[in-house]
Parts: structure tokens; C-alpha cells; sequence
């Protein structure tokens, strides 16, 4: 067995949209920070984006502000949201998708040279690369040091105090010892809780990154942090047996969603993200 | 459209002009980047742990935040952390890595994929999976904590051979941790809100009692249930 130890400004756990993103503003607001990224897999194809995406479903388009991206998310959630937290990531909303465009994200434009949009808060992108775009950004950064293939398992704890992590190597005995003096937790959310839509060797063919298994909650609920709204659930609607996404085809080429009984059920019986669930 | 979905098409001629697509809900998962689930924080994406903050699928309270949400989240707590780093000073901390031996050591009559199983399976039947569509009761609940006790106790005797045995033994632990904070929640909400996501047959109806936030802690092993009015931090 092996010991690695590793002293660090600031520790992110978690390479995938958030982790990256961070350690590139981080970065660029003070270049003598000095920043470890632990990552379980490999920056370039990991998390939810690993595969890529095909659309910034968070934007706010011609006509409309960050308030009302805000009273939306509020809406779609029966009020059980902090609107102080949506309002101030609404406001960068449209910041962000600018700085990920310069980095080389392909967003689709019009004649005009116009984001192509799907609706008012959603720009088509060639998204298939964007981790890979985000792991060249900060791949060139001299004060970010990237340990792929590390599982954090713990916080290190001094007090109330978080003070660095540890973990384990996914590949060789070697254990990690991190010790910084800020700590961001980037993880992704949690799959494989629930028995899934397919049994076997297809288990694994589900909506949600089945690599992100709650990590970066089962650390903080154990060191003792406060965690809000776990019964909020989110159940994806998607094309049955394939697990393709429903709003390709709804936005994308307009199909109407309809029940057994030919029923718009949308505009029956509501139309917020669980209660679509909830009609079908 | 996604390859599996053509694939589909081609295969059964049911080519989607003629033939109507069915859709159908997935398992639920536990995901901030969509719903409002995760850490507790601050305006600055601070959590309630002093110089941790948190961004992304595991930052709550912000639901429909997506990609461009989490850069977004990302850009506020980087901030937040460079304003602050100069006040901390570093403190020299190193685990005891006993925990990860002790799986080289255990003896174990199951495997990490009979325990997930076993867990996803308790999950899916008593705590409101596709199989019920993710319809729930109390008494279910209680049922669902019962079992996930006994399997959190075998996880513990689980028997790795190599770094990914030890890492498949980690994730279950970390998504029983996760479950057994989920039942908890489920449990302290007793009302039906985003019917869907959340159904409580208890207690069908929605009430305006409970436009609050259950939150939680974990406290020597035991989950503490703590409500929030939903104002207070506007």
C-alpha cells in the first residue's frame, strides 16, 4: 500500500461540468491559487456529459429575463425552491453559454447570427465534445494539477471544519490524502437507487450517468451537513425501452404528446416537468 | 435522435409516420441539477460545513439548472472561494486508511451486486419505484428502512480482492447513505406534491402546510429532520 499526500488552496471534487468550470474562473481571478482537481474517472468523458449534449437547456432567449427563468424553475417546482439561489445563477446564465462558446462549443446560428433556439430558454449545440472542450481549458492552466482516476470517499474534518478529503485509487493500491484549505464539492447526483427500467446485462441502459452514485451527498450527510428536499425526486420521461429522450422529439420535430386516448394530456392536466410523469 | 431510438425503428418497421412512440417514465434518481435535491447552501455556495462549498447536481435548492446552471453555480462559489482563501489557513489532517483495508480482510457470504440488487429491489417496492408507479405509504417506508438496515450491516462485511472491488463496495455504501436519507424525506412530507415524482397515499392531497423545506442532518448515524420556511432566505 501506498500513501499519497497532496497540500492544495483549494481541493474540487468532481471533474464534470461544475468542477471544471470552477477551476477555470478560479484560475482567472487569481493565478496564484493553486488547485487539485480529484476526478473518479477521467476528466476528458466523465459525469452526465461524458457522451455530450445536445442542447443548453438553460438560457434566457430574446425577450425575457433572468426573473423570468427564475419564476419558471419556481413554478415547475410547486414553490419548493430558493429563489435567491435561481435568480443569481439566471442572471449568468447567458455569461456562461458565451464563455463556453469561446472555448469552442459549437452553438447552431441562424443567418442572422443568432443562437438557433428551441422555445425561449433552450440553444441547439453540436455537444458531443464538451467535456473534452472543458478538459483542454483546463488542461492548459499552470496552477491546476488534474488526478484522474481517484475515489474520494471522506471529508477531512477538524471540528466543524472541513479541511481536505481523502480516497482511494481506482487502478492501484495507492490511498489519498488531501488537505486544502477550501473544499468544493462537484460531484454528480445519485443513480442505481431505484431498481431500474431494465433488468441484466442491460441494467446499466438508464437516463441518468449510472457512474454518479450520490458520492458527493454520502460524504457530506455523513460529516454532518445540512441537506434539503431528497423527496423531490426526479423521474425522466423518455421513449420506452430506449431510454431516448421525449423532448427531441416534442421540440425538436414537434410531436404532440398524447394518452392512450388520443388526449392532449399536457394541456389537460398540466404541464410542470413531474406532473408529465405524473399523466402518463 | 438517439441511436437506440433509430436502431428501434429500423428493427421493428415501426417507423415513427406511421406508428405513435411510447413513452414511459425512468426509475427515480436523486439529482440537483433537475430537481431542488442537495446540499443546504448560501448565496455564495457555501454549505452549512465551514470552507465547503458546493456546485452542480449536488448543490440543492436550485432546481432546472442544467449545464449552463452549473457553470453558472461553478463561476459564484469559485468566487466566493477566492475571496476567502487568503483568511484560511491550511490544517495538516491525515485519515486512518484502516477503513479501506478492512475490506481486504473481510470474508463475506454475498457479492457487491447482490447487495445493490437487494437494495434497489427494497428501493423499487417499498419507496415508490416504477413498479408501484412511484406511489408510496408510510408503512412501506418503514418496511424500506427495516430492510436497507439489514443490508447496510452486510455491506459492511463485504469482501474486496482489488481497487475495483473497493470501489463497487463504495458506491453501494454511498447510495445506501443516500437511500437512507431519501426515506426520511420521503416520509417527513405528508402531503402529495409534484404527483409524478412524489406520491404519498397517505396523504393524497397537497397542503399548504407544507410549503416549507424538509431538511436534514445526520446525526450519530440517525437522520434529524429539520423544517425551513421557504421565505426566509429570499
Amino acid at each position: 500500500m501506498e500513501i499519497k499526500k497532496f497540500f492544495s488552496d483549494v481541493l474540487i471534487i468532481g471533474g464534470g461540468a461544475a468542477g471544471l468550470f470552477a477551476a477555470i474562473r478560479l484560475s482567472e481571478l487569481n493565478p496564484k491559487i493553486n488547485v487539485i482537481i480529484a476526478e473518479k474517472a477521467d476528466i476528458r468523458r466523465s459525469g452526465c456529459l461524458a457522451a455530450g449534449v445536445n442542447a443548453l437547456n438553460a438560457y434566457i432567449g430574446e425577450g425575457h429575463t433572468p426573473k423570468d427563468y427564475a419564476d419558471y424553475a419556481l413554478k415547475d417546482a410547486h414553490g419548493i425552491a430558493r429563489y435567491d439561489l435561481l435568480l443569481s445563477m439566471s442572471e449568468r446564465l447567458n455569461h456562461v453559454t458565451k464563455i463556453i462558446e469561446k472555448l469552442g462549443l459549437v452553438i447552431f446560428k441562424d443567418e442572422n447570427d443568432k443562437y438557433i433556439t428551441r422555445g425561449w430558454r433552450n440553444v441547439k449545440i453540436n455537444g458531443e465534445n464538451i467535456k473534452l472542450i472543458l478538459a483542454n481549458a483546463v488542461k492548459n492552466l499552470e496552477n491546476v494539477k488534474i488526478i484522474n482516476h481517484v475515489n474520494i470517499t471522506n471529508f477531512l474534518l477538524d471540528d466543524e471544519k472541513v479541511v481536505g478529503a481523502a480516497g482511494f485509487s481506482t487502478r492501484d493500491k495507492i490511498y489519498y490524502n488531501f488537505t486544502a484549505k477550501a473544499t468544493l464539492i462537484a460531484t454528480g447526483g445519485a443513480s442505481g437507487i431505484y431498481l431500474p427500467n431494465h433488468s441484466g446485462g442491460s441494467r446499466h441502459q438508464i437516463w441518468y450517468s449510472p457512474f454518479n452514485t450520490g458520492a458527493g451527498y454520502a460524504m457530506g450527510i455523513r460529516a454532518g451537513a445540512e441537506m434539503t428536499t431528497f423527496e423531490m425526486r426526479f423521474i425522466a420521461l423518455r421513449c420506452k425501452d430506449t431510454i431516448a429522450p421525449t423532448g427531441t422529439l416534442a421540440q425538436g420535430v414537434g410531436a404532440e404528446q398524447i394518452n392512450s386516448k388520443g388526449e392532449l394530456f399536457q394541456e389537460k392536466y398540466g404541464n410542470t416537468t413531474s406532473e408529465r410523469v405524473f399523466e402518463i | 435522435m438517439s441511436p437506440a431510438q433509430s436502431l428501434k425503428w429500423l428493427e421493428s418497421g415501426e417507423m415513427p409516420s406511421k406508428f405513435n412512440v411510447e413513452i414511459g417514465g425512468s426509475e427515480p434518481y436523486i439529482v440537483g441539477g433537475h430537481t431542488a435535491s442537495g446540499y443546504w447552501i448560501d448565496k455564495n455556495r457555501q454549505t452549512t460545513l465551514k470552507n465547503l462549498f458546493a456546485a452542480g447536481d449536488v448543490a440543492g435548492g436550485c432546481p432546472q439548472k442544467y449545464v449552463t446552471g452549473s457553470f453558472a453555480e461553478a463561476e459564484i462559489a469559485a468566487e466566493s472561494i477566492a475571496k476567502e482563501i487568503n483568511k484560511i489557513s491550511i490544517t495538516d489532517k491525515v485519515v486512518d486508511f484502516e477503513e479501506f483495508e478492512q475490506y481486504f480482510k473481510n470474508q463475506s457470504d454475498f457479492s457487491v451486486d447482490e447487495l445493490e440488487i437487494a437494495m434497489q429491489t427494497a428501493m423499487d417496492e417499498y419507496a415508490g419505484g416504477l413498479t408501484q408507479n412511484y406511489k408510496f405509504s408510510e408503512n412501506q417506508l418503514n418496511l424500506a428502512k427495516q430492510n436497507l438496515k439489514r443490508i447496510e450491516i452486510l455491506s459492511e462485511k463485504l469482501h474486496a480482492n482489488d481497487m475495483y472491488d473497493l470501489l463497487k463496495i463504495y458506491e453501494l455504501r454511498e447510495r445506501l447513505t443516500v437511500a437512507k436519507v431519501l426515506i426520511e424525506h420521503l416520509k417527513a412530507r405528508k402531503e402529495t406534491r409534484w404527483a409524478g415524482f412524489y406520491q404519498n397515499l397517505d396523504y393524497p392531497q397537497r397542503d399548504e402546510k407544507y410549503n416549507l423545506f424538509v431538511n436534514s442532518k445526520m446525526i450519530n448515524n440517525e437522520v434529524k429532520i429539520i423544517s425551513r420556511k421557504i421565505e426566509q432566505e429570499m
